[in-house]
C-alpha cells in the first residue's frame, strides 16, 4: 500500500480506534458493578470473572487509546460512522468474557450473541440454564441492555471527553437523530437524566410488584431493577427462563408494560413533556402512527385468539394477546407464554400481526427498533400526499403537514429518507429469513424469528437457541447489529472495508 | 431525518423538578390511559366472541 493511502487509512481509523479504547475503559469500570452485586450476594465464585473481564478491558482498550493519536479536529461523518461501528463490535467481543467465563454458553460466539442481543436490546438469548445464572451475571446482561438502549458510545464518549466535537455524527451512527439540546454531550446527558428518573421510579414500582408477587425484599429489588432496565430499554432479558410468565402477576406484566411503552417513545418527547409541553404527546405524528397501528394490531391478534378459543375470557386474551402484540410493537420481546405455545397454538394469522408489529417497531430516537413510527407516519402521510395530487387540478399546490414537535411541511427529503430505511430493513428481514429457512427450520417460525431479530425484538418461537448452526448464529448477531444501528454505521464500516481492500495492489 | 436544533425561544424552557415530576405523571398517565383502552377493548371483543 502506497503511504498516500496509509495515512488516509490512518486519519480515519485513527479517531474509531482512539474512541473505541475510551469506550473499553468504560466497559472495564462498568464490570465492577455485577462486582458489587456478586459480593452482595455473596456469589465468591463469580468475582473473579468479572475482575478478569474488566482487565482485559482495560488492556485492550488502552492498546486502542494508545496506538491511536487523539483527534485533534471535529469528526468527520465517515471518522463517526466507523467509531460507532468498530466500538460495538469491540465491546461486544471485549464484553462477552465474563459471560463466556461463567460456564451458561456453549461457545464463545454464544456470548457475542448475547451481549449483542442485550446492547441491541433485542433480547434473544443462547445462555443455558438461565434459571440458575449468579446475581452478578443478570446484572451484567441487564446493564448491556440498558446502556444499548440509550446509546452507549455517545454516554461514554460525552462522559469521557472534554466537548466532544463533532459528536453529533456519533449519535445519528447510533440510530438516533433528534436534538434535545444544542449540543450533543447535552443531548446525551439528558437521555440519562431522563433513564435514570424512571429507573429510580421503575425501579421502586417494579419491586413493589414483585414483593406482591411472593419474592423476598432483596431478590424483589434485584428482579424490579433487572425487568425496569429490561423494560425501558425495550430489551426482553429476563433473569427467568419462563421470561415474565415467571412471575404469574398481573401487576409485574401491567407495570411492565407501562415501562416498556415509555420506553419506545422518542427522547425528543419526554423532554418536551417534561420542558412543560404536555400537548406533544397527543399532536406529535409519530405517537398517532403507533397509537393506530398498535391498537389496530392488537385488536386483531385479540380477535382471531378469541374466535379461535385459545383463550377464554378477557383477562386471558389481555394478558396474552395485547400484552404480546404490544412487546412486540415496542420491540420489547417480553413474554407471557411458552416460545412453544407460540408457534404451536397461536396460528399463523396471529403469528403474522406479530411479525408486523416487530417490524413496525417503536420510536425514532428511543431504545426501540424497527421502522419506527415515524417512519411509518411519514410513509402513509406520503401515499396520502400522492392520491390528493392525483385527484387535485393540475395547476394545483398540494401541500401535507405534519406535526413532529413543530409543524413541517413534507418534503421529498423526508420521504426519500423514510423509505430508504424502510427498504433496508425489508431486506435484511429477508436475507435473515431466507437463511433461516435455509438452515432447515419451517417457514412460519424462520419469518417470526427473522422479524424478532431485525427488529430487535427478541420475541422467539424457538428458533433462537443454543443448537442454532454457528453461522446461523452470526447472520442473527449482524442482522441484529444492523438492525440497531440503522445500516448506516454499518454500510459505512464496509464501504470503508471495500474501498481499501480496491485501493491495495 | 427531521431533527431540529433547539431554538433560542424552546430554550428557554429550562426543564424545573416541578415540571419534570408533571411530565413523567404526565406520560405515565396517557400510557395508562392507553392501556386502560386496550383493556376495554378486549373487554369488549371477549363478550362479542364469548
Amino acid at each position: 500500500m502506497s503511504g498516500p493511502s496509509r495515512r488516509r487509512d490512518w486519519r480515519d481509523l485513527g479517531p474509531a480506534f482512539y474512541n473505541t479504547g475510551l469506550v473499553l475503559w468504560g466497559f472495564a469500570g462498568l464490570m465492577l458493578l455485577p462486582v458489587i452485586v456478586s459480593a452482595l450476594s455473596r456469589e465468591w465464585d463469580v468475582i473473579p470473572d468479572f475482575l478478569m473481564g474488566a482487565g482485559v478491558s482495560l488492556i485492550v482498550g488502552s492498546a486502542f487509546a494508545l496506538l491511536a493519536p487523539a483527534p485533534r479536529t471535529r469528526l468527520t461523518w465517515l471518522q463517526g460512522m466507523l467509531t460507532v461501528a468498530v466500538s460495538w463490535v469491540a465491546a461486544t467481543v471485549v464484553c462477552a468474557l465474563p459471560s463466556w467465563l461463567s460456564g451458561h454458553y456453549g461457545s464463545y460466539l454464544d456470548a457475542c450473541f448475547d451481549v449483542m442481543s442485550g446492547f441491541t436490546t433485542t433480547g434473544l438469548a443462547l445462555i443455558k440454564d438461565l434459571d440458575h445464572v449468579s446475581d452478578g451475571l443478570n446484572t451484567w446482561r441487564h446493564l448491556l441492555t440498558f446502556l444499548g438502549g440509550q446509546g452507549m458510545i455517545v454516554l461514554a464518549l460525552a462522559f469521557l471527553t472534554r466537548g466532544l466535537p463533532g459528536g453529533y455524527k456519533l449519535y445519528v451512527a447510533e440510530g438516533k437523530d433528534e436534538h434535545l439540546m444544542p449540543h450533543v454531550s447535552q443531548t446525551a446527558r439528558a437521555i440519562w437524566v431522563i433513564s435514570l428518573v424512571y429507573l429510580v421510579v421503575g425501579t421502586v414500582v417494579l419491586t413493589l410488584t414483585a414483593r406482591m408477587a411472593g419474592l423476598s425484599p432483596y431478590r424483589a429489588f434485584l428482579h424490579g431493577l433487572w425487568v425496569y432496565m429490561a423494560a425501558w430499554s425495550t430489551g426482553g432479558f429476563a433473569p427467568q427462563s419462563q421470561n415474565i410468565l415467571y412471575y404469574h402477576s398481573l401487576a409485574v406484566e401491567v407495570a411492565g408494560m407501562v415501562f416498556f411503552v415509555l420506553g419506545s417513545l422518542n427522547f425528543g418527547l419526554h423532554h418536551a413533556i417534561w420542558a412543560g409541553n404536555r400537548r406533544e404527546i397527543v399532536r406529535n405524528l409519530e405517537v398517532q402512527a403507533f397509537t393506530v397501528t398498535s391498537v389496530a394490531l392488537g385488536l386483531l391478534a385479540v380477535s382471531d385468539l378469541a374466535a379461535g378459543g385459545v383463550y377464554r375470557g378477557p383477562e386471558a386474551l389481555f394478558r396474552n394477546g395485547i400484552y404480546q402484540t404490544i412487546s412486540a410493537h415496542t420491540t420489547t420481546g417480553f413474554m407471557t407464554v411458552y416460545p412453544a405455545q407460540l408457534a404451536a397454538q397461536w396460528g399463523d394469522f396471529v403469528l403474522l400481526i406479530l411479525v408486523l408489529a416487530m417490524l413496525l417497531g417503536g420510536s425514532a430516537s428511543s431504545t426501540a427498533g424497527g421502522f419506527k413510527g415515524l417512519r411509518v407516519g411519514l410513509a402513509v402521510k406520503a401515499a396520502f400526499h400522492e392520491i390528493r395530487r392525483l385527484l387535485a387540478p393540475e395547476s394545483a399546490v398540494v401541500v401535507t403537514r405534519f406535526h413532529f414537535f413543530r409543524d413541517q411541511t413534507l418534503e421529498d427529503r423526508h420521504v426519500r429518507s423514510a423509505f430508504l430505511v424502510i427498504a433496508l430493513y425489508l431486506l435484511t428481514f429477508a436475507v435473515t429469513f431466507l437463511a433461516t429457512v435455509a438452515a432447515g427450520y419451517p417457514f412460519d417460525l424462520s419469518m417470526f424469528e427473522a422479524a424478532s431479530a431485525t427488529g430487535n425484538v427478541g420475541l422467539s418461537a424457538g428458533v433462537a437457541s443454543p443448537a442454532m448452526p454457528w453461522w446461523l448464529k452470526l447472520v442473527y448477531t449482524v442482522t441484529m447489529w444492523v438492525g440497531r444501528l440503522e445500516f448506516m454505521a454499518v454500510l459505512a464500516l464496509v464501504g470503508y472495508a471495500l474501498q481499501r481492500r480496491r485501493r491495495t495492489p | 431525518m427531521t431533527s431540529r436544533v433547539p431554538s433560542k425561544g424552546s430554550r428557554g424552557r429550562r426543564w424545573s423538578i416541578v415540571n419534570a415530576s408533571l411530565g413523567v405523571a404526565a406520560e405515565t398517565a396517557a400510557v395508562v390511559a392507553y392501556l386502560l383502552a386496550l383493556a376495554l377493548a378486549t373487554l369488549l371483543l371477549g363478550w362479542v366472541f364469548r
